[in-house]
């Protein structure tokens, strides 16, 4: 948990004109949403346009701004739906893109010479997991661990009920534990 | 969201231990000088935004400093001159001082009021009590106001000094402390010399010429001590105007009934 001032004090101060805020603010999220779009959008080209657009869209949004639930709530549903968009406008590429997202590329993204191959191997094949979930299975994954949102936020960002965020969520970690950790699946 | 089939720590810790991908520093700048602009702010670091915090205020606090000082100033000036005022005995000046506006202004005004006074005394009139101040001339109008005090100021200082010259117990030189402010000589303006400045007095206006005893009778007498007084009368008649002499005598015993007059008078 970050110390000093919370994400929604912030953002009301940027609300209020306090450029300083919003890179405090922008500090602490911009590697989570970059990840969760990152690995939605499957490109990395696409995925830093996505982003670019999540924060015009937060910084054209900040009059309106009123800390009704917690800012990450707020920031992830700005980028579900600037991702909603994207998949909208390019549907069948995107879940091309999205499907065919190739495991190595990611790995080639970050190069890291002194990882062990074990640790790259275990890296690349959680990736491949991840990437191999249906993409709303692998939005509740992601806003969970990029986010740190609760079932009931992931509901809220992705506009479903929640139990249906909780069936999401829960199939998503029965393929991962069979794909990742070799569990047997268990429905 | 502790239920394990929600949430599984193995998996957490393999995610957390992936590549940490970020968007690129050109993203961020983009980014952040959108958010910048929005708001209508410039790059700052923390020290230009103390620095900028100190030089905001400098000039208020620099010019609130400045009036309490003023005002501070102001007040302990004013606290040290009103006792100064109130108990300031008339202006004495030193023989080295030059004569003032005020100065010159009193011989002139006295020369008009003698004038006026003889010609009553001609007239075979009373002379004005001792008590009304001179009434003021055209030429002490024309020496300015700064040399004409208001009259009520005047008076009650003429009234001051004729008290001080009756009680010879408030003869007390004045110490120097006690020194009359610039500002308090316009009103110490009228002809009301300290008692023991009499003789200062009577050398000033010897300096401006020898004038006629009439002349010299009227103005100052307000402010001229007993002993001027007899010194003048005793003058007159060494000079073999016994007219005179009479008359200032005359005069003198009737503002002075009570004083012994020396010998060489009192026949």
């Amino acid at each position: 948990m970050a110390s000093g001032p919370s994400d929604e004090e912030l953002m009301l101060a940027y609300r209020a004109g306090e450029a300083s805020a919003f890179d405090a603010l922008y500090a602490r999220h911009r590697g989570g949403v970059f990840r969760y779009l990152r690995r939605q959008a499957g490109s990395a080209a696409v995925a830093e346009d996505l982003f670019q657009d999540v924060w015009l869209r937060l910084i054209d949004a900040r009059g309106s701004y009123e800390p009704r639930a917690r800012f990450t709530t707020w920031l992830f549903t700005i980028a579900h739906n600037r991702l909603m968009d994207h998949f909208r406008a390019r549907a069948r590429a995107a879940l091309v893109s999205y499907d065919d997202h190739p495991i190595d590329d990611v790995a080639a993204d970050t190069p890291r010479p002194d990882e062990s191959l074990a640790r790259k191997q275990d890296a690349a094949q959680l990736l491949g997991a991840i990437d191999a979930l249906p993409a709303a299975q692998r939005e509740a994954f992601l806003l969970q661990q990029e986010g740190e949102l609760s079932l009931e936020e992931i509901a809220a960002v992705t506009g479903v009920n929640r139990e249906t965020a909780k069936s999401r969520l829960r199939y998503a970690m029965v393929k991962l534990r069979a794909e990742f950790l070799r569990e047997p699946e268990r429905t | 969201m502790s239920d394990p089939d929600l949430r599984d720590p193995r998996l957490d810790q393999a995610y957390r231990e992936l590549p940490g991908d970020e968007p690129p520093p050109e993203v961020d700048e983009r980014i952040r000088a959108a958010a910048r602009r929005a708001v209508g702010a410039r790059p700052q670091s923390l020290e230009a935004r103390e620095r900028s915090w100190a030089s905001r205020w400098r000039v208020p606090l620099s010019l609130a400093a400045s009036v309490v000082v003023v005002v501070t100033l102001t007040m302990m000036v004013q606290e040290e001159q009103r006792p100064r005022f109130e108990e300031a005995p008339a202006r004495v000046p030193t023989p080295s001082t030059p004569a003032t506006l005020e100065d010159r202004a009193v011989p002139r005004a006295a020369e008009e009021a003698n004038r006026t006074d003889a010609e009553q005394r001609r007239a075979v009139k009373p002379p004005a009590p001792a008590s009304s101040a001179p009434v003021p001339t055209e030429r002490q109008r024309a020496a300015g106001d700064a040399a004409i005090a208001p009259p009520p100021q005047v008076e009650s200082l003429g009234r001051r000094e004729q008290r001080l010259e009756e009680s010879p117990g408030a003869r007390a030189p004045a110490s120097p402390m006690m020194a009359p402010a610039p500002a308090e000589k316009a009103l110490a303006a009228p002809p009301a010399a300290a008692p023991g400045a009499a003789s200062d007095s009577l050398s000033r206006e010897r300096a401006v010429g020898e004038r006629p005893a009439r002349e010299m009778r009227s103005a100052p007498q307000v402010a001229r001590s007993p002993e001027d007084w007899i010194e003048e009368i005793r003058r007159l008649k060494s000079q073999g105007r016994d007219a005179d002499a009479a008359a200032e005598l005359a005069e003198f015993r009737r503002r002075h009934p009570d004083y012994a007059l020396p010998a060489d008078l009192a026949r």
